[in-house]
């Protein structure tokens, strides 16, 4: 209020009242921020003393007011030169005092005026004026301007959202051009200096163009302001509804009462974590999970991971489980019950278990079974895991390529899920079961990493006790875990790989172990598949010899097992038809039902001339003969090899060459004889290609062979390497070698003699039916194979 | 204001407080009434304004009628209302 009495102070009666004012002088009120139109009635809230006075004297002696602006807002005390010399005077309409002491008029344009001179010595600013008049001719240019101007202005008001009704109207019923400039300009939202700009332009059209543009500009911001106000709303309600939405969709079910649902699966997760006796850092990791996915709304995209998470999480066997103690006498009965031979496998299983019974908590064997396919190795786990009595899971990682299929994805990926490790335990359910990796040598490398290089990992004794899976992303411990690799080519297995495991080799099986396989288990099984029984039908012991020698030729038992069961099948035809009669299949009975024998004893038949040998390759599928031809044709003494031979055998067939032509004196043949003569030599099968370095000494055998016209003798094969000095260095693969031989009839064998100590390898059986013969230098196969 | 016709007379009535019977002129000039007047500011000049909302001075107020001839024939103020009574002077349109 003090700042109110000091106003009045500034207008007291007695010093207002003797005031007299010469003609053609106002008082003035000077405004900050708007501009008195002519005609336009205006509210303005005057609070300086002087204004206050000047609004006082105006009333009472009814004279008009003059209206100024000054040039800067914030100036309290303008000096005269800040303030603008044109205004508006206008009639004091009302008077009110607020309680809170600002004095507030309605007042009324009248019209405009510029100040002449300003006037000192009154309690007010007083000036005197001149009354300015406007030109109001109508043109048509006027007129133009003019009903543009309605136009803009219906547009401006149907897009100012609160403008008042009457508003519009109003507009409309001004007839006067300069009236509807001036009381655009009053209302239109631009700074006074513009508006004191328009106040000063008198003549009406520069007046109109000028609102014109106002109006424009302003029209320009009321749109992007809409359109802005537009999107920002459209966004708005997207969220909103969706916000909506998911409330409604909350009461909805918790009328349902589908809400415990919810809390329901958390605890249910609570429990099944407190279950699965995680160790306590993993646990750790759990239960924060959990904590993450009872924050969750059921609808985000993000629950359903963290759910599948944790479901992975508690469903890992992580504790071991109790095992009654075990019983070595058993386990060995299991297993040689299931399996025949196959004794060095056996004895590795059954001291694993013997130390694992003086040492529970001792680490787990990394086996690795190496065999020709069809030797029995993946049943052979299968049968150790029934012997030790645990789960027995089988990863296959043949075609695996993926680092990420051992290892799983990391979560972030959409789909992420463990590797096969973690899934094979997932499905044992026990950490100590027995993990079968089969077809370890067929895993390939890729631009998405190396698997083998993620096995290591997994297969290393010292490591596997903290396995880190992508997926889990804790540590998992797989040291209990009794693994077993499998492979047919154990050289095909990446080399740190192989270091890591101990393998264990089936070589094949040779044909009294087949026999004992086939009575044991075979025709067993055989029978049960064809729905018969031994009381109706039987194969007699020659006629399975005849199928392994003749119908077979094979490092297991697959082929066999088909022989027997398309024999049982015929069997089971008679039998649906009627037939009561018992049946006894004989070896002169094959024919009929499996067709001409597929192989037979080639070895007799081809190697009656000379020129021909008898050699031994290594296959996957556990080895065989091959044969070694040579011939001599008139030429131009070059040497033709044929039968897809590998760059190896070609070399090694050269060295064969030469040796020969040292010995050509002993031959009584003369060099130049040689000169006019192509030297032939063909491996058949022609269509299987064949490389290494261990024909050396049959190829050696059957040029010689040709040369001097003596055959080499039908039941003596040879393998080994040959130095150009006539020694025979030792080769690979002697055991599948020595097997093939006996399976194709072979009686004796010529090996090199630093080959020796791969004898203990060799099957007891076929070192007793097979004559070995010990190489050092050719000349020792040439005095054992020529006739 | 009002207007009433009743008839062939018509009456308007206007609001006009304050506003001493004499100081007024009613004038009627082809069809358009036109009440001029004033009411002088009612205290000294040396009063101080608190609130002023009754309008004071000079005032002007045209009234377009309903197209007819009229001729004034009565006019009293009353209770701060001025009463005017035309009546038709034709029929016709003019």
């Amino acid at each position: 209020m003090s700042e109110s009495r000091n106003h009045r102070g500034a207008a007291e009666p007695d010093d207002l009242a003797d005031i007299q004012l010469p003609s053609g002088v106002v008082p003035v009120v000077l405004v900050r921020n708007l501009v008195v139109f002519p005609v336009v009635i205006l509210p303005i809230t005057i609070g300086r003393g002087p204004s206050i006075a000047a609004a006082q004297f105006a009333l009472r002696r009814e004279k008009s007011l003059a209206i100024l602006l000054q040039k800067s807002p914030d100036a309290d005390v303008p000096s005269l030169d800040e303030v603008y010399r044109i205004g508006t005077v206008a009639t004091v309409l009302r008077y009110l005092t607020a309680p809170d002491g600002t004095h507030h008029i309605v007042c009324q344009g009248e019209s405009r005026f510029r100040v002449k001179e300003f006037l000192e010595g009154y309690p007010f600013l007083a000036a005197r004026i001149e009354l300015l008049s406007t030109d109001e001719a109508m043109t048509s240019e006027v007129e133009a301007f003019t009903l543009e101007l309605r136009q803009r202005l219906r547009e401006m008001v149907a897009m100012t959202p609160d403008a008042p009704p009457d508003f519009a109207i109003a507009l409309e019923q001004i007839s006067s051009p300069g009236t509807l400039a001036d009381l655009t300009a009053t209302f239109v939202d631009i700074p006074p200096r513009d508006k004191q700009e328009i106040l000063e332009t008198l003549a009406l059209k520069p007046r109109l163009q000028k609102v014109l543009a106002a109006v424009g500009r302003r029209l320009e911001v009321l749109r992007l302001t809409k359109e802005i106000s537009e999107q920002t709303r459209q966004t708005m309600s997207e969220s909103q509804r969706k916000y909506l939405l998911g409330e409604q969709l909350k009461t909805i079910q918790k009328q349902l009462g589908e809400d415990d649902q919810h809390s329901a699966e958390i605890a249910e997760l609570d429990q099944a974590i407190t279950k699965a006796a995680m160790p306590p850092e993993v646990e750790t990791h759990a239960r924060k999970e959990l904590k993450r996915l009872e924050r969750m709304s059921e609808m985000s995209g993000e629950y359903s991971l963290v759910r599948t998470y944790l479901d992975w999480l508690v469903e890992l066997p992580w504790g071991l489980p109790e095992r009654p103690r075990m019983d070595i006498a058993k386990a060995r009965e299991i297993l040689d019950a299931e399996h025949y031979g196959l004794h060095k496998v056996k004895r590795r299983i059954l001291e694993y278990l013997a130390v694992r019974k003086l040492k529970p908590d001792g680490k787990s064997p990394i086996l690795c079974f190496a065999g020709p396919p069809g030797v029995g190795k993946t049943s052979l786990g299968q049968s150790i895991a029934r012997a030790i009595g645990r789960e027995f899971v089988r990863v296959s990682l043949g075609g695996c390529h993926d680092e990420a299929e051992i290892r799983g994805h990391r979560r972030t990926y959409v789909g992420a899920l463990p590797g096969n490790v973690i899934q094979a335990m997932r499905k044992a359910g026990a950490r100590d079961c027995i993990m079968m990796l089969d077809e370890l040598d067929k895993l390939s490398t890729s631009l998405q990493g190396d698997p083998a290089a993620a096995l290591l990992e997994v297969l290393d004794p010292e490591q596997n006790n903290s396995f880190r899976d992508n997926y889990l992303g804790v540590p998992f411990d797989l040291s209990h875990v009794l693994f077993i690799g499998t492979a047919n080519l154990i050289e095909a297995v990446p080399g740190p790989l192989r270091d890591r495991m101990e393998v264990i080799q089936l070589p094949g099986y040779v044909e009294e172990e087949k026999l004992e396989i086939a009575h044991r288990y075979l025709i067993r099984r055989q029978l049960d598949a064809c729905g018969l029984d031994s009381g109706r039908c039987e194969i007699t012991e020659a006629a399975l010899k005849e199928i392994i020698r003749n119908y077979t030729r094979e490092a297991g038992v697959r082929e066999l097992e088909r022989c027997i069961g398309a024999l049982f099948r015929h069997c089971a035809m008679a039998v649906a038809e009627g037939d009561e009669s018992f049946h006894r299949i004989d070896a002169d009975g094959l024919a009929p039902i499996l067709g001409a024998p597929r192989y037979e004893n080639e070895a007799a038949l081809r190697t009656g001339v000379p020129g021909v040998a008898t050699g031994l390759a290594w296959t996957p599928a556990g080895g065989d003969i091959l044969f070694v031809e040579a011939t001599r044709v008139a030429g131009s003494g070059s040497l033709i090899l044929t039968g897809q031979l590998g760059d190896v055998m070609k070399e090694s067939a050269l060295a064969a060459l030469t040796l020969v032509k040292g010995k050509l004196n002993a031959l009584g043949i003369k060099p130049q004889d040689f000169r006019d003569d192509d030297v032939h030599v063909h491996v058949p099968a022609g269509a299987i290609p064949k490389d290494g370095p261990s024909a050396g000494v049959a190829i050696f055998v059957a040029l010689y062979s040709m040369l001097s016209e003596r055959p080499v003798r039908h039941d003596v094969a040879m393998t080994g390497e040959i130095s150009l000095r006539g020694q025979v260095l030792p080769v690979g693969g002697i055991k599948e070698k020595l097997l093939a031989a006996l399976r194709a009839g072979i009686g004796t064998v010529m090996l090199p003699r630093r080959n020796q100590k791969d004898l203990d390898d060799i099957p007891e059986q076929a070192r007793l039916s097979l004559t070995l013969i010990w190489l050092d230098t050719i000349d020792d196969a040439l005095a054992n194979a020529l006739r | 204001m009002d207007i009433f016709e009743n008839g062939r007379e018509l009456r308007v009535i206007v609001l006009l407080p304050g506003v001493a019977a004499d100081r007024m002129t009613v004038e009627l000039d082809d069809g358009v009434l036109t009440i001029t007047g004033s009411s002088p500011f009612p205290v000294p000049a040396h009063a101080h304004i608190h609130r002023l909302e009754i309008p004071y001075g000079g005032f002007e107020k045209k009234i377009q009628l309903p197209s007819s001839i009229y001729e004034l024939t009565a006019s009293e103020y009353r209770d701060g209302c001025l009463t005017l009574r035309l009546s038709k002077a034709g029929g016709r349109q003019g």
